[in-house]
């Protein structure tokens, strides 16, 4: 179980990017993280990783994270954490050296399923296949808890939807995955838990069942969580259109 | 099986790196011994006068002149092991900087589960280095040293010809 409590984060001359912001998530949910951007979402999973500093705590089955669990975390990111002038295959054997849990058949079956090539450097990859292989990493590196930030940022639809389909066939009851996205329709088939922040604090925690059972969609969650004013646009064109009316 | 490769930073061209390193020791050492020649044998020549003996140029010992001494002549011998030295300072800066080159890969290293394994591979080679910067500098201060006490001329030296360095035990007091 991985228990966040009370954690803060303030950057340096900013505001808090996390206010005391506590959170479990237990063995093999899938959570989906949303909020705006500057919500928090990526400091959060960097916080959980030990990446940055942060004041509260973060624990792993009752452990601090540390480099004697710190395995069983992943990280899939956005900004890309392979070795861009490595193969596929030369990525392979670093890890399996690192982490003597990776899951060297899940590796080739998703290399296989996306059709990227073993051989080729990765910086030789588009965008969407570079974020392909991201995910894959994190996926086959033997994690219990595998967490993705903004993995898709640059894929397509069909590629996006391909890999929530995999993504499901192949998770283990045990893994769990925190995702954050901006993609909210897209996951919300996928994800069992929608976590939100705004401005640095949890504002909403609810299961997808719970949100099914009350007939809400995710999205209305999300608008009625942020007191989404839904007349905002209209009220906004209708004021700009008056004003140039007004001084024509 | 050792591998260049395994002490550089993932997918940094740890091979080239490595025999510039060399070749940078070599050549640091190398132009460090001829800066001394350079200035040896200029001290040297001033032992000597030339006289003009049936029509022949002759060159002769000077009688009593003493060849400069040996700290004098080391001026900018170290210069290139000390430039090579920085180069691998640098290095520690480059090799560290590699991760958030095309990506952030430092977030990878500093997952992993082995502690040192960022660091044995920014660090290793930049310290091995400057530890082969030192050890050749004393090499090459020895050698200097062994040249300037096995070429000069007998009874050229001078007293304390050494200064503060620990070569006395080569003697040349009046050798």
């Amino acid at each position: 179980m991985l228990e966040l409590k009370q954690v803060r984060k303030k950057y340096m001359g900013s505001t808090l990017a996390l206010d005391d912001v506590s959170l479990t998530i237990c063995p093999g949910e899938i959570v989906g993280l949303f909020g705006e951007n500057g919500a928090g979402k990526t400091t959060l999973l960097k916080c959980v990783l030990g990446l940055i500093p942060f004041q509260g705590e973060i624990t792993l089955d009752g452990a601090p994270v540390s480099r004697t669990n710190i395995a069983r975390l992943s990280f899939a990111t956005c900004e890309h954490s392979f070795f861009p002038n490595l193969t596929a295959g030369e990525h392979k054997r670093f890890l399996m050296d690192q982490f003597p849990t990776f899951r060297e058949k899940r590796f080739h079956a998703l290399l296989d399923f996306f059709e990227l090539p073993a051989h080729k450097a990765i910086r030789s990859f588009s965008t969407g296949q570079k974020n392909q292989f991201e995910v894959i990493l994190a996926l086959s590196q033997g994690a219990d808890y595998i967490l993705m930030d903004e993995p898709f940022a640059g894929n397509d639809i069909f590629n996006r939807e391909d890999f929530y389909k995999v993504l499901l066939g192949i998770l283990e009851p045990s893994e769990t995955i925190l995702l954050s996205t901006h993609l909210l329709e897209e996951v919300q088939h996928f994800i069992s838990r929608a976590v939100l922040l705004r401005k640095g604090q949890l504002v909403g925690d609810a299961s997808t069942l719970d949100l099914e059972e009350q007939g809400k969609s995710l999205m209305d969650y999300v608008k009625e969580t942020y007191h989404y004013q839904a007349d905002r646009v209209s009220k906004a064109l209708d004021e700009l259109t008056g004003k140039e009316e007004g001084s024509s | 099986m050792w591998m260049f490769e395994d002490y550089y930073p993932l997918g940094f061209p740890g091979q080239n790196a490595f025999r510039l390193t060399l070749g940078g020791l070599g050549a640091a050492f190398g132009l460090g011994f001829l800066r001394f020649l350079s200035t040896y044998h200029a001290a040297r020549g001033e032992l000597y006068q030339t006289e003009l003996v049936n029509n022949r140029v002759v060159r002769t010992l000077i009688d009593g002149a003493m060849i400069a001494p040996f700290p004098t002549l080391l001026d900018g011998v170290s210069l290139f092991l000390v430039l090579v030295a920085l180069c691998l300072v640098g290095a520690i800066f480059l090799h560290y900087s590699w991760h958030w080159m095309g990506g952030r890969s430092i977030y990878r290293m500093r997952l992993l589960p082995h502690r040192r394994e960022l660091w044995r591979r920014v660090l290793t080679i930049p310290l091995a280095g400057l530890a082969a910067c030192v050890i050749l500098w004393g090499l090459l201060l020895l050698l200097c040293a062994l040249y300037y006490r096995f070429a000069t001329p007998e009874g050229h030296l001078p007293i304390n010809c050494w200064g503060t360095l620990p070569f006395t035990w080569m003697g040349g007091y009046h050798a």
